[in-house]
């Protein structure tokens, strides 16, 4: 079922919203939850609670790309269910994603306090300057949390690859924002 | 701020970009183009690509490292008017895209030279793979499948590529690299035993890598250089043991633009080194693995590249920020 209709039964109150919803969606969404999460249960509940804050929410929004949506809710959720500590004791992905993002940022900002969304805002001003693939590339590793191996298969390139172009984009990164800074 | 934060605040980018990369579909003002497989080479593909005249051979080489290659079924598609448009990374537009196989011309081990059992391995896998992916077209996008974890860092998308990693392992005597520990600074590769790498002169601006359980590794990193050349390169050295199953691997184009040869490091190894405009590289043997080194260039402040020197005696200033010397020896 395509998203017009999906969002057409979340306005007339249908619960069969939530039904194709997760027909449609919910694979993806597990996966994104469990990258992070590495957890069937959390990641089940964070799917669970995307279609719960879904329903509360449409209406009066009206997404015009249903899966976007969904999938930031379901990040939120799972990022809220991560124990960062336990996390970090078995060297789990989403920590090493962490640590490397650490490589994207000037000295100069280490101190800074930036606002999420101010932040976000930053950071997809810098993802316009990229090529689409890169930015795929990019996207895919730190909003996605794929791995190198799996962003490779994807995209028919080789790891080696992958991992040159996340380390040019995160050099990329590190320069922009420390223009950003002297901004600020 | 912390990587942390910066991790979470990319929840707040514009949603475009995450729906693209789920869609592999650019956004753009006109909507949004499909966009199969990604393209890697920046450059368009022409009959160039062809190698003329006579080549120096040189006792070590490129071509003896390349384990599939792509040409004839690139010129092929040329002369069959499937011609294919590459990304080019210098220019803001995306050039239009028409439908084809990506492969790069030429596709190199970084494990061993011909013969040796990882390059042996390497070439299996990649015939084993791309008939695989032909028979199951789907599976790359699937996430049916849950890698076992001694096999995370093993493209494979289902039970039998598993079993297939497992039967090249046993059929060339290879074992596998284990799961990796990711490094993020110069004093981690200091505490892991990685610093040995470098020279003890050279003081890189950046050092981090990848650590597998099986002591391979994977260093990256800046240098920067002064004097006659005022340059910072990027470097990438997969420093790999030779009875280690490695699928990664290096898609080369225009192969022929590339000066090859030899040189001897300053501990006394055999090198291949070879440059082109915007790309060096070394190969190393040494007792117990191979070594390869990817040199590119970090752009400037306004994020505009320049070029590699052309001279060959900057590569070999490179090589000289490195040592060679097996890690099992100190």
């Amino acid at each position: 079922m395509d998203d017009s209709k999906i969002i057409e039964l979340f306005f007339a109150r249908n619960e069969d919203a939530i039904k194709h919803t997760d027909n449609t969606y919910g694979r993806r969404l597990f996966v994104l939850a469990d990258n992070i999460v590495r957890n069937d249960q959390d990641a089940e509940e964070s799917v669970s609670d995307t279609y719960m804050k879904a329903w509360d929410t449409i209406p009066p929004k009206k997404p015009v790309h249903l899966f976007a949506y969904l999938a930031k809710i379901c990040r939120n959720f799972a990022l809220k269910k991560l124990d960062w500590k336990a996390a970090a004791k078995r060297n789990a992905e989403v920590v090493s994603l962490t640590q490397e993002m650490e490589l994207c940022i000037p000295d100069m900002s280490r101190d800074a306090e930036l606002e999420g969304k101010e932040l976000g805002r930053i950071l997809s001003t810098f993802l316009r300057t990229l090529t689409p693939e890169n930015r795929m590339v990019f996207v895919r590793r730190y909003w996605y949390v794929d791995t190198v191996a799996d962003i490779a298969a994807r995209y028919g390139i080789s790891e080696s690859a992958v991992m040159t172009r996340l380390s040019r984009t995160r050099d990329k990164l590190r320069v922009y924002l420390k223009k950003e800074g002297i901004r600020v | 701020m912390t990587g942390k934060d910066l991790f979470i605040a990319l929840g707040n980018i514009s949603p475009k970009y995450y729906d693209e990369a789920e869609n592999d579909t650019i956004a753009s003002s006109q909507g949004h183009k499909s966009l199969r497989r990604p393209l890697l080479i920046a450059a368009v593909i022409a009959l160039t690509l062809l190698l003329v005249g006579c080549a120096v051979i040189y006792v070590l080489s490129l071509e003896r490292l390349i384990v599939v290659d792509h040409t004839d079924e690139m010129v092929s598609a040329l002369e069959n008017g499937k011609s294919e448009t590459i990304l080019d990374e210098s220019t803001e537009t995306l050039p239009e895209i028409t439908p084809g196989p990506f492969v790069a011309e030429k596709v190199l081990s970084i494990q061993g030279y011909e013969g040796s059992p990882a390059y042996n391995a390497l070439q299996e896998w990649l015939t084993y793979v791309t008939d695989y992916i032909i028979r199951n077209p789907e599976v790359r996008f699937s996430n049916d499948f849950q890698r076992p974890e001694a096999y995370t860092d093993y493209p494979c998308y289902s039970q039998e590529m598993v079993d297939k990693v497992d039967e090249i392992c046993s059929k060339y005597g290879l074992h596998l690299l284990g799961k990796s520990l990711f490094i993020i600074d110069a004093e981690g590769m200091e505490a892991n035993g990685l610093s040995d790498v470098l020279s003890e002169e050279v003081a890189p601006r950046c050092f981090y890598g990848h650590l597998y359980q099986d002591g391979s590794f994977v260093a990256s990193g800046e240098l920067e250089f002064s004097g006659d050349y005022e340059k910072i390169v990027q470097f990438q050295m997969h420093n790999i043991k030779k009875d280690a199953f490695y699928t990664v691997h290096l898609g080369l184009n225009n192969i022929s633009n590339y000066v090859q040869w030899n040189y001897t490091t300053q501990d006394g190894y055999s090198a291949l080194l070879a440059l082109n405009d915007t790309t060096g590289l070394i190969f190393v043997e040494n007792e117990g693995r191979f070594i390869s080194i990817i040199i590119d260039e970090v752009p400037d402040s306004n994020m505009v590249f320049t070029g590699l020197p052309n001279d060959k005696q900057f590569l070999e200033k490179v090589c000289d920020c490195f040592a060679f010397s097996d890690l099992e020896n100190k």
